[in-house]
């Protein structure tokens, strides 16, 4: 976990992988870790142009986060991959 | 539909598919020459499976989704597992286990679903190549 020298304000870095690809393109964005992880799924939405995102959920090894929590409040820390997508298929009846 | 269309569209889903992602996920291109995208899923304490689309008319149609296990035989049983994905048929057209999901070719030609129309689907994200594999990857991880 990175210390912002200037605010004093503790940073994670934080990639999201789609399979419409992974923002950032290479390695990882550095954020507070006091920020609701929806930002930055939100740029990367934006940014791999996504459209529809209703249900999909964010996991961290193999954990589903919450998306409107902080990163601090979802416990990570340090170098964080965000796998995003929809949930699995409903079975048919 | 229009092949040329048709490949477009998988190569364009395909380049989805980061090495990044299939590093995170455990996944393996075992092919990818249109109109076929066959991965293979692995998971610690899991027996592997490979799913194997047949993408003729993407995305006119939804992909022919094949169940087989790791070496390329077709699987016989699917496990009972709560999402209800993974059915053991046999499916009318293929006489196999089959997904039992909105994005599955199978699914939409089943007798009980043929209400069900892909048209309705088609156009969402989660409905693109790599998102019906994350839908049936994720049903699989769950057991």
């Amino acid at each position: 976990m990175a210390l912002n020298e200037t605010s004093g304000e503790r940073k994670v870095e934080v990639a999201i992988v789609t399979t419409s690809g992974s923002w950032p393109a290479t390695g990882f964005n550095e954020v507070p870790e006091r920020q609701p992880v929806k930002h930055e799924i939100e740029q990367a939405v934006r940014n791999l142009h996504i459209v529809n995102t209703a249900g999909w959920i964010a996991i961290v090894n193999g954990r589903q986060i919450n998306v409107e929590a902080t990163y601090l409040e979802n416990g990570l820390s340090g170098q964080v991959t965000i796998d995003y997508g929809p949930p699995h298929g409903g079975g048919g009846r | 539909m229009n092949e040329e269309l048709s490949r477009a569209l998988f190569e364009r889903d395909l380049a989805g598919l980061s090495e990044k992602l299939l590093g995170l996920r455990d996944w393996e291109v075992i092919s990818s020459t249109y109109p076929v995208l066959d991965v293979a899923f692995s998971a610690p304490g899991r027996q592997p499976l490979r799913v194997r689309l047949t993408c003729t008319d993407w995305n006119e149609q939804p992909p022919s989704v094949d169940l087989m296990e790791r070496q390329g035989s077709f699987v016989s049983r699917v496990s009972q597992n709560s999402s209800g994905v993974f059915h053991q048929g046999p499916h009318p057209n293929t006489g196999r286990p089959f997904i039992c999901m909105a994005g599955s070719r199978e699914y939409h030609t089943h007798p009980s679903h043929t209400s069900d129309h892909w048209d309705g689907y088609r156009a969402k994200d989660a409905y693109t190549l790599g998102g019906i594999l994350t839908q049936i990857w994720r049903a699989w991880l769950k057991g």
